[in-house]
């Protein structure tokens, strides 16, 4: 049984006393109820997408029609055309996969081998330095902006993708924790066993944890992956020339370009931004939702 | 709850203590070496990205550092002037009002999302799929989706607030309403938070609702005398990391407002861009980061002091 | 900061190779030397021009500019004149975008990071003057009499002296405009005629303006505004028209709160006051964008009257319907004695400290600004056939290309007389904290327009921010 008391020890509060009967239709009711109230939130959430994806095939001249109407006619295809005008969209997603793909390659190798220091192996100060790792998890980025800035440009890195995928080989702390969580529930039986017959400690890390972790490493290079897809301010502060940007610097470029009658336009934009993450998504969804509420919880 | 491990050095007989000593210092010794090299991407990094950087800007916020010229040595004066500057006071004020609203809001309308989704629920994976989607889509993107959402003559949203007779604001047009559009956007946000509280919920142990259920109590108190007080920990964590980004805020007001209408945009963040990488003043940037670095400090560590009267802790069921 | 080894802090001393030094970079800095030895001891630019003295190495120049879209064709149009006119000198356009709305660009961020790193680009177009004090006073330019063959009094002769003065900071001239920006008011004769205004007379003082405004705006029933008489914007033009300064250099001083800008400011105000400013904020908020062709909300008609620059008459004749009978007049005048004034930014060509060539980047900068080349610079700046901007140089007004571009694009020439008659030209304050100066500008209009502030408050308390900035940075 369950004991209840406040961190300082004082009893939590009983419990009321009263006796209920469990009324079977009443139960049928909440439940109806509470579809209800989560279809009404669902809309909600979904709405902004869908309004998205309407616009993005309107005219100039619906785009700017009252009452918004829900229907695109006609349907403009063109927009996305448009939109490839407007902006060399498909040069930004090249961009943006190169770093990407660089960056997760970078954060995935280096915080595994990390994240292995931190709980496969016994050593002295290990749990101490780990609790400076969680802790840098709360600097802010406007501390190091600056000085990183200067850094970066004293190397003649600016406009380049050098200090946008560089730090990634370090590992990040918010991945070397979650690979820990997960390294520390491996049975330590697999890595003694490997010992004992003579495999050093990269091995045993090659061919027994990072089979095993396969599903949190995913994860990892999932949320990775979404982080440069998403990052703004970075390409903002270090990519000058157009012909180097990413989507998302391109996208906010293109908003500010572009007027309200363009946003057919800028909708088609945003929706092939969109589109790549939420089929990422829709794929590999179990790896966020895990991740995340593993990110929360245990901590 | 180190665990010896089987190796020869240990068990040799027949060597005197002092060996014995040395051997178990010089494996002492290998282990930290082997460890250190495991974490050193890590370290480098960190040293590089994160440690140098942090005394670079107290360093910088101590001179007229600007990006064509290191400047000179001014004690306290960016201090001092941060101290007057109007600009200052206001974008930490807009920052503020972000910050409590979105945490706010975005604690009680996560947290009920979760309690409404943590029952066997037809369709519960849809949903969650739903409300947490929103938090994958690139801010760049969410802020012209709402640019264009809220848009006071053509979104849908004054639209419906017609349709239903409210008054339809300006939103990011008007400067009393464009903080609360830049809320709203942060609520569509949320999906991270409650994620996190629907595990949190899971793990309460279904005994203390059965007890309670026994004990004739109602919903409402289930709710008020066991989700809540055991959820605690996990809210404390998400409104830690909820004022964390908060104070971090940066992109939406960037793309949506660029600061206006008339400043009733301008965070911090925004304020603190604008002094680096506009006015080129990186000293007196630096000093920004180092007061709001405080600030941070001091508010996550006066919540986690009084965390103890708030927050319970499980006992015994782990 | 950054590599203060690289930016020599006199700017009369510019030390642009003094850091790295290659082998490759000697030969080049000889071989200039020597283009600008000979060069200088020809009469004049002109005979040099297009024919380099010495033939060097051939050199590729790194270019950036803002431009982007049809603009960027615009600019491969006068590079490829440029390499037209001679092979040393290849011009390398980089396209680096503005940004965004309310803040000041990104591009000088970029810019400014790039000279900081010490891989500047070799020539540079800034949008407006606005920049040029923050970067020359941080020596970040290269000032153009330091170089040979720079032949000021040539190009002094040459330009509009309003134009040319963009270009200039403290003692030494940085830049030279590609052409100039110069506003009118534009207004649409059928609505006009429609309200009973003689559509052949415009506005000539502010007090006609409102007159007119009001008859031509127009409400629905539920008091929105489909139609919008006139509604002022710009702070920098309305109060040089009204005959205020916003800076004083001789002192040092901002002025942002001399009366006769508050006047002006509280003028616009009244039209908030009005037109209910709430109403305008919707309105203004529900317009499509000037390059919505034609939505762009003149032609479509949703602005009787407005403020322009010269381009929009290409874009009118462009885009708009062929019947779209529209008038030009210069701004308003604050009241019937009032001297005319107007206002400039120019597009200024400017060379960064660290430019590999300094003296070749000199020949593309003076080439775009078409010094005493008139018939290539009337085609340049007209993009072969439109309205675009003004001219530096009244020497163009006499070409036959170019006096058959006023001639198809009825009140050109009441943009090109406001600018190069010698009245007052309104320009940005030529002081360090420019940009900063900008910004809080837009902030202060922006407040009193939705009427969260009273004009001379709102003015006295920009005046002080803008003043400790700038003690700030001198």
């Amino acid at each position: 049984m369950a004991t209840l008391t406040r961190r300082d020890g004082s009893p939590l509060a009983p419990v009321g006393g009263r006796t209920t009967r469990a009324a079977t239709g009443r139960r049928w009711a909440g439940s109806a109820a509470r579809h209800a109230i989560l279809l009404a939130c669902s809309a909600v959430f979904v709405l902004p997408f869908v309004w998205m994806v309407v616009t993005s095939l309107k005219s100039n001249q619906q785009v700017l029609v009252y009452p918004p109407e829900w229907i695109p006619s006609p349907v403009r295809w063109r927009n996305y055309l448009d939109a490839f005008e407007a902006a060399p969209l498909l040069r930004y997603a090249w961009n943006t996969t190169v770093i990407c793909v660089t960056s997760v390659v970078g954060v995935v190798i280096s915080s595994t081998v990390v994240a292995y220091g931190f709980s496969r192996l016994e050593w002295r100060g290990r749990d101490a330095l780990f609790v400076v790792v969680l802790a840098s998890l709360m600097l802010p980025f406007q501390v190091t902006l600056i000085p990183l800035f200067i850094i970066f440009s004293r190397l003649d890195w600016t406009n380049t993708y050098l200090p946008l995928t560089v730090p990634a080989f370090f590992g990040n702390a918010f991945y070397i924790f979650l690979l820990r969580q997960f390294f520390l529930r491996i049975p330590r039986d697999y890595s003694d066993a490997a010992r004992v017959e003579g495999a050093n400690e990269l091995q045993i890390l090659w061919q027994i944890i990072v089979p095993l972790a396969r599903p949190a490493m995913i994860t990892v290079a999932l949320f990775q992956f979404l982080f440069a897809w998403n990052d703004f301010l970075g390409p903002l502060i270090y990519i000058s020339e157009e012909s180097r940007f990413t989507l998302a610097l391109g996208l906010a470029t293109m908003r500010s370009n572009l007027g309200l009658s363009e946003f057919g336009q800028i909708m088609a934009a945003a929706t092939m931004i969109v589109a790549p993450v939420l089929l990422i998504f829709a794929v590999a969804q179990r790896y966020f939702i895990e991740g995340i509420a593993a990110s929360g919880v245990k901590g | 709850m180190a665990i010896a491990q089987p190796t020869s050095t240990f068990a040799l007989p027949g060597a005197d203590a002092a060996d014995r000593r040395a051997a178990l210092r010089r494996r002492e010794l290998r282990r930290i070496g082997t460890g250190l090299l495991f974490v050193s991407p890590w370290l480098v990094g960190a040293l590089v990205f994160q440690v140098y950087p942090v005394f670079a800007s107290l360093y910088y916020s101590f001179h007229s550092t600007t990006m064509l010229k290191s400047g000179t040595f001014v004690g306290f004066e960016n201090y001092r002037l941060l101290m007057s500057d109007d600009l200052f006071w206001t974008s930490l004020g807009n920052t503020l009002y972000y910050l409590g609203a979105s945490v706010l809001l975005g604690t009680v309308a996560a947290l009920a999302l979760a309690m409404l989704l943590n029952q066997r629920l037809r369709g519960m994976a849809v949903y969650r799929v739903v409300f947490y989607v929103p938090t994958i889509v690139p801010l760049v993107a969410v802020s012209v989706i709402w640019v264009w959402f809220l848009h006071p003559q053509y979104g849908v949203l004054n639209y419906v607030l017609d349709l239903v007779g409210l008054p339809s604001p300006g939103w990011f047009a008007d400067p009393a309403w464009a903080m609360p559009g830049l809320v709203i956007v942060s609520l569509w946000g949320l999906g991270n938070a409650m994620v996190i509280y629907l595990a949190g919920l899971q793990d309460i142990p279904v005994e203390l609702y059965e007890a309670a259920a026994l004990d004739g109590a109602s919903g409402w108190e289930r709710m008020k005398s066991i989700t809540v007080p055991l959820l605690t920990p996990v809210i404390l964590f998400n409104v830690i990391i909820g004022l964390i980004h908060g104070f971090q805020y940066f992109v939406p007001p960037y793309v949506i407002t660029g600061g206006g209408p008339a400043d009733a945009t301008l965070v911090y963040s925004l304020y603190l861009y604008d002094t680096a990488f506009q006015y080129f003043k990186m000293g007196y940037a630096s000093a920004m980061a180092w007061v709001l670095f405080v600030i941070i400090l001091i508010v996550t560590g006066v919540l986690l002091r009084t965390s103890g009267r708030w927050v319970f802790y499980q006992g015994g069921t782990r | 900061m950054i590599g203060p080894h690289r930016v020599n802090a006199d700017p009369t001393v510019p030390s642009i190779r003094s850091s790295r030094l290659t082998r490759r970079r000697l030969l080049q800095a000889g071989a200039g030397a020597a283009a600008l030895a000979s060069g200088a001891a020809s009469p004049s630019w002109a005979t040099a021009r297009g024919v380099p003295a010495i033939q060097g190495e051939p050199i590729t120049l790194t270019y950036w500019h803002g431009w982007t879209e049809q603009w960027e064709e615009m600019v491969q149009f006068v590079v490829d004149q440029f390499h037209q006119q001679q092979s040393r000198i290849r011009i390398e356009p980089v396209v680096v975008p503005v940004g965004s709305q309310e803040q000041s660009s990104e591009f000088l961020a970029k810019l400014t990071a790039a000279i900081a790193a010490g891989e500047p680009p070799d020539i540079v177009t800034l949008f407006g003057s606005t920049a040029i004090p923050t970067l020359a006073s941080q020596g970040a330019l290269v000032p153009l009499d330091s170089l040979d063959g720079a032949d000021l009094p040539t190009v002094e002769a040459w330009m509009d002296p309003n134009v040319y003065r963009l270009g200039r900071y403290e003692d030494h001239l940085y830049g030279l405009s590609y052409w100039a920006g110069a506003y009118a008011l534009i207004y649409n004769k059928a609505h006009f005629a429609e309200v009973g205004l003689d559509p052949e007379v415009g506005p000539a003082t502010v007090a006609d303006l409102d007159a007119f405004a009001e008859r031509l705006t127009v409400r629905s029933g539920s008091g929105d505004i489909s139609r919008m008489g006139f509604l002022p914007s710009d702070l920098l033009l309305w109060g040089t028209v009204f005959g205020g300064n916003f800076y004083d250099p001789s002192s040092n001083e901002v002025t942002a709160n001399d009366p006769n800008v508050v006047r002006a400011l509280a003028w616009m105000r009244s039209y908030a006051e009005k037109y209910d400013a709430q109403k305008v904020a919707e309105f203004n908020e529900g317009l499509a964008s000037e390059r919505a062709a034609n939505l762009d909300p003149l032609i479509a008609g949703k602005f009787s009257m407005q403020i322009q620059g010269p381009w929009k008459l290409g874009d009118i004749k462009k885009f708009g319907d062929p019947n779209f009978a529209y008038g030009v007049v210069r701004p308003p005048l604050a009241d019937a004695e009032a001297q005319p004034a107007n206002w400039t930014w120019g597009d200024i060509q400017v060379i960064p400290t660290g430019s590999k060539d300094p003296a070749a980047a000199l020949e593309f900068v003076k080439f775009t600004a078409g010094v005493n080349d008139p018939d290539g610079y009337a085609r340049r700046c007209t993009w072969g056939e439109r309205p675009i901007n003004v001219p530096v140089s009244r020497a163009v007004l006499e070409v036959p290309s170019f006096q058959q571009v006023v001639a198809s694009h009825p009140g050109f020439d009441v943009f090109i007389d406001a600018l190069l008659n010698g009245e007052r030209i309104g320009s940005p304050p030529v002081m360090p904290a420019a940009a900063f100066f900008t910004d809080r500008l837009a902030a202060a209009t922006d407040s009193v327009m939705l009427l969260q502030a009273e004009p001379g408050p709102a003015l006295d308390d920009l005046d002080q921010s803008v003043q400790s900035e700038l003690d700030r940075a001198r």
